[in-house]
């Protein structure tokens, strides 16, 4: 009986050691991303037209951006990445494939290719995955500008410049096809440049900053988005009376023709001696000029005898908007951590006429471990002229399985 | 392979292989630390400096076992450079040439930030050492056969000084032979193994996770219970648990080098290991 008992204990000894050396080299992560907001309902930004990951974290509890990954070097040439993303819109839980890349990790002249479905790395936050973030949502300017983040099919190629000094050349392109990209589908939709160089001042101050262009081709009958509600470009009852003074709101598919960003970000990082557990600081900003050029569509009431009907209108624009945020966080004991964050748009017209869409947001975070952090939020936001939201929000925010290594 | 005449870049994730390199390496190789002695390697920021360092390097020597799982993959990823993909190739994790203590039946994060692989601080034990120095010697002459005759001159060199100095601390280190000993995390292991030294307690919880006060009270009894009489952490951890400690009991509070640079004599590998013998027996000695 003991005997039996010990074979036993070999054996699935032996069993958990195979498999154990089979998966040595996967990753699998999961992180569960949940929370309950107090908020309005999203009005949207100004009058841009936006989709509805634009609107930020929704009222009441939500389980937004769980997300599952999968990563492993495939050979000596390549690593593989899977990110499955859980989101809800409408009360509907849709999954969402955010990454199924490819990259070399063995090119010759100090290149590096990546190809499949990938989060662009234009700016500073647009690479990085939400959960790592020092808020639970994203600034303003890129729900607005970059749908929260912007990933799609592509191909990124970019080069290490050999210098003692650090700097990155890449350029990507897309296919257009998810927000704020809308291409026709054939061929190529979006394609991106950035360089992004850094450095230590000492050894406690470390710098990194980037400058990056992304051009989208968009055409509104390629669109398709979770538009916030069907009829969300006429005017609502309650906006009516403000119509004047406020300019038009518009849907997210609206714009068909030439959108360009040029983005510059900057990040300082700081730690006593470099040492990052027990204390750090981190000050960001990115800035983006957005320019549009080609026709927006609207839709105008008409009478005629007894009938009212809309008439479909497209209007030329050639329009150029700019917006910012900066934040900092500071980490005070292994334990805590505070952040404040400011971000601003200045929209041209018919978007907006003057108002300017800001949200100021103030967060205290407790992280037990490297693995979960538990966040209260403060947002004063005035994304919309003649209404200020305070929205107050708890995240927990945890990260189950591989440790995944951080970009700076 | 390397063109004649063209010396080697050496990257170190920690200071200890910084100078193991230095003992090991041709002269002329160029040998850069990305971290120092007042740095926790588990929490090293991939910075933009470190990419472009590892872009040039042909040698990549960490201590591995997931000490620098944080941020030595993404400078990999980021570098851009084939030759310190893999252990096949530029890049040597000292925990895979030694027997690791410390390792897990079973591994949940329950347990803190605990590593499978086991515990990843192996240069504090000089046998260990010995064992690296010769694994490394192994890797350079794989990555630069023409100079092998240096490495392995080298290398009979070191292990020739070593191995008279380990006799020695073996010596030296007799009456520490017993002494219980409180701990900041599991970063002196190897060392209290080597010196026959018994840490009873540790000041963090579990692995990873900031001493707490409950825990600490739980380390008080310890103390108390088992006429614990030092303390040890080193310059990257914070000192006011331990001086804590020392405030409610006659236990010594002491911070020691842990690695090269850890103090003004740590210096090398050699008066590294000095420095901790010296100073363990002197606080032991004031008890």
């Amino acid at each position: 009986m003991k005997l039996s008992k010990l074979t036993t204990a070999v054996v699935l000894g032996v069993a958990a050691a195979q498999v154990n050396a089979a998966t040595d080299d996967i990753n699998v992560s999961a992180i569960i991303n949940v929370g309950y907001t107090d908020r309005e309902d999203f009005q949207g930004i100004a009058g841009y037209g936006v989709d509805d990951h634009a609107a930020g974290l929704k009222n009441g509890f939500w389980t937004d951006h769980t997300e599952i990954a999968i990563s492993a070097p495939i050979d000596d040439m390549f690593f593989g990445k899977v990110t499955m993303v859980l989101d809800e819109h409408d009360g509907e839980t849709e999954v969402e494939l955010e990454e199924a890349f490819i990259q070399t990790t063995a090119m010759p002249y100090d290149l590096s290719f990546r190809a499949g479905r990938f989060l662009s790395n234009v700016g500073y936050l647009n690479g990085k995955h939400t959960h790592t973030d020092s808020f639970a949502d994203r600034p303003l300017v890129y729900r607005a500008f970059m749908n929260g983040h912007y990933y799609d099919d592509g191909a990124r190629l970019s080069w290490l410049a050999p210098t003692d000094a650090y700097i990155e050349l890449g350029t990507e392109v897309f296919k257009g096809a998810t927000m704020p990209a809308y291409s026709d589908g054939e061929g190529i939709g979006a394609h991106s440049l950035f360089v992004k160089t850094g450095g230590d001042f000492n050894e406690s101050n470390s710098w990194q900053v980037g400058a990056s262009y992304i051009g989208f081709k968009n055409d509104e009958a390629h669109c398709s988005s979770h538009d916030h509600g069907e009829d969300e470009h006429e005017p609502h009852a309650l906006d009516e009376e403000h119509e004047e003074d406020h300019g038009e709101a518009f849907g997210a598919c609206d714009f068909s023709g030439d959108k360009d960003y040029y983005i510059v970000d900057a990040t300082w990082k700081w730690a006593p001696n470099g040492n990052y557990k027990y204390q750090n600081f981190t000050l960001s900003a990115e800035y983006f000029l957005v320019e549009e050029k080609g026709e927006l569509h609207h839709e105008e009431e008409h009478e005629e005898h007894i009938n009212v009907f809309d008439e479909d209108h497209h209007d030329e624009i050639d329009v150029e908007h700019t917006g910012y945020y900066v934040s900092g966080v500071y980490q005070f004991t292994p334990n805590w951590a505070a952040g404040l964050r400011y971000s601003e748009i200045d929209f041209d017209e018919p978007y907006s006429d003057g108002f300017k869409p800001k949200v100021s947001t103030a967060m205290l975070e407790y992280r037990h471990s490297h693995f979960s952090t538990i966040r209260l939020q403060y947002s004063q936001d005035k994304s919309t002229e003649h209404f200020t939201d305070d929205q107050v929000t708890l995240q927990f925010n945890m990260a189950l399985g591989a440790h995944g290594a951080h970009q700076f | 392979m390397l063109p004649a005449q063209a010396q080697l870049n050496i990257f170190a994730c920690e200071p200890e292989y910084a100078a193991l390199a230095k003992e090991l390496a041709a002269d002329d190789a160029n040998i850069f630390s990305a971290t120092t002695a007042k740095q926790d390697p588990h929490f090293v920021q991939a910075r933009p400096s470190l990419i472009s360092k590892m872009r040039r390097a042909d040698v990549v020597i960490c201590a591995g076992a997931d000490l620098e799982i944080g941020w030595l993959p993404m400078l990999q990823m980021k570098s851009n450079n084939l030759d310190v993909q893999s252990t096949e190739k530029g890049l040597f994790l000292a925990s895979d040439h030694v027997e690791n203590l410390d390792i897990p039946v079973k591994v949940d994060r329950s347990m803190g930030d605990v590593h499978e692989l086991g515990n990843p601080h192996v240069h504090l034990d000089p046998f260990r050492v010995a064992d690296l120095a010769t694994a490394f010697t192994a890797k350079l002459v794989q990555l630069d056969v023409k100079n092998s005759e240096v490495y392995q001159h080298n290398l009979n060199d070191f292990i020739k000084r070593w191995q008279t100095a380990t006799a020695k601390w073996q010596q030296q280190a007799k009456p520490l032979k017993g002494l219980k000993v409180i701990a900041y995390h599991s970063s002196f292991k190897y060392m209290f193994e080597f010196l026959g030294m018994q840490q009873v307690g540790d000041l963090e919880p579990k692995p990873g996770l900031p001493p707490t006060s409950s825990h600490l009270l739980s380390v008080l009894d310890i103390v108390k219970q088992q006429q614990v009489k030092l303390v040890v952490y080193t310059g990257y951890q914070d000192e006011k648990a331990a001086n804590w400690l020392q405030d409610k009991t006659d236990i010594l509070s002491l911070q020691l080098p842990y690695t090269v640079g850890g103090n003004k004599h740590a210096k090398d590998l050699f008066s590294l290991m000095e420095q901790h013998i010296s100073m363990l027996l002197l606080a032991s000695q004031k008890q």
